[in-house]
């Protein structure tokens, strides 16, 4: 299987024009910086929450709990 | 100057990604059209990764009221994160979006600010009233975070503007953003319909403000349609104060504005142009000859020469 020299292209498809002038370099460092951000993004998101429900009133607390995480 | 907006698109794709701006320079070759195109993508990419968090989140209004909301995510909500999920629950709840911004601090909200969706910018800019966001706008300013506000301008409505042009007295803070809004149909439009006189009295704060004051006001000048950078233009550049004048030259000729000033000197009508002229001494001169490099800046560098005293002129011939 050949190397995907333009991996954000195929990951974002568009805007096509934009993305096809990007060096083989710049779309993989692109694509490994947009992984990372979302990555890091849910791993925020989700602590942000456990803090959140923490701080809410107890009473509301487990049907919060349960809307949030199933559980 | 003009990578002033390609650099800025580049800036505001590293804070997205949360990698530094000097990582990505190499992607000015795209121009500041191709960033901007690029950053939208992105930010939409990461934003619907998050689409089902949000969802869940959301589900918990009925049981939060606004109160609870403001008190609990100012306490524990990192604004960065309420920034991003502002959008998504916004929308879901349009009917406590102004309840809920009302109650938060403008600080906060000014954290926040930089991490909200640009999607949602333009669906909720003509619902939301402006005593609503003026405080979190001169918050911005004053911690001179351009970059911030400048992605927020570009969806002011026209109310808006009016609202806002009264309320912010910072010239050089509205300068300076403007110079880094991307859509240069947004700063025609702002500009027509604040009060003519706004631009005059910014382009005087600038020739007596700093010199990233004066760049700015150069770059929107130049930017923007002649006619309505026209009375800016006499301000900055056709002024009689020749010292002034002179000023804004050498910042110009400093910061690699030049080839704007020879631009805006076609807006100048005779006598104006003859008080740019008398303000150029021979080294200035010769650097504005240096920026003609198109077959209109060297037209008007010719009929600024020609309004230059006999000494000036004749030296740059040899």
């Amino acid at each position: 299987m050949s190397v995907d020299v333009n991996p954000l292209l195929t990951e974002l498809k568009e805007p096509r024009e934009v993305l096809a002038q990007l060096s083989p370099e710049e779309s993989s460092l692109l694509l490994g910086l947009l992984r990372t951000a979302i990555a890091k993004q849910h791993k925020r998101a989700d602590r942000s929450l456990d803090d959140a429900l923490k701080v809410l009133p107890r009473l509301i607390r487990p049907a919060a709990r349960k809307i949030l995480f199933g559980r | 100057m003009t990578d002033l907006l390609t650099c800025t698109q580049i800036e505001l794709l590293a804070d997205l990604l949360d990698a530094v701006p000097a990582s990505l320079a190499s992607l000015e070759h795209l121009g500041a059209a191709g960033v901007y195109a690029l950053r939208n993508r992105v930010s939409d990419a990461l934003f619907d990764s998050m689409a089902s968090t949000f969802s869940r989140v959301s589900k918990l209004a009925p049981l939060v009221p606004n109160a609870l909301v403001i008190a609990t995510a100012q306490k524990s909500v990192p604004a960065e994160v309420a920034g991003r999920a502002g959008g998504a629950l916004g929308l879901a709840h349009e009917d406590r979006a102004v309840g809920v911004l009302s109650g938060m601090k403008p600080a906060y909200l000014a954290d926040a600010a930089s991490y909200v969706d640009p999607r949602i910018i333009p669906h909720f800019a003509p619902k939301l009233p402006a005593r609503l966001l003026i405080p979190t706008a001169k918050e911005l300013l004053r911690r001179k975070d351009y970059l911030t506000a400048s992605r927020f301008v570009e969806f002011a409505t026209d109310e808006l503007i009016v609202e806002f042009e009264k309320a912010i007295d910072d010239d050089e803070g509205i300068a300076r953003t403007g110079a880094l809004v991307f859509r240069t149909d947004v700063l025609n439009q702002i500009l027509r319909v604040a009060r003519p006189k706004r631009l005059v009295r910014m382009a005087a704060s600038a020739a007596a403000g700093s010199a990233d004051f004066v760049v700015a006001v150069l770059s929107v000048l130049s930017r923007i349609e002649p006619d309505v950078a026209s009375p800016g233009v006499d301000e900055l550049l056709g002024n009689p104060n020749a010292e002034s004048v002179s000023r804004v030259l050498d910042i110009a000729v400093r910061h690699d504005a030049v080839g704007e000033v020879l631009d805006l000197s076609t807006l100048l009508a005779a006598d104006r142009l003859h008080h740019l002229a008398a303000a150029s001494d021979v080294s200035v001169a010769r650097q504005i000859e240096g920026s003609a490099d198109t077959a209109g800046r060297r037209k008007a560098w010719k009929r600024l020469q020609r309004a230059m005293p006999a000494a000036a002129s004749a030296k740059t011939d040899n």
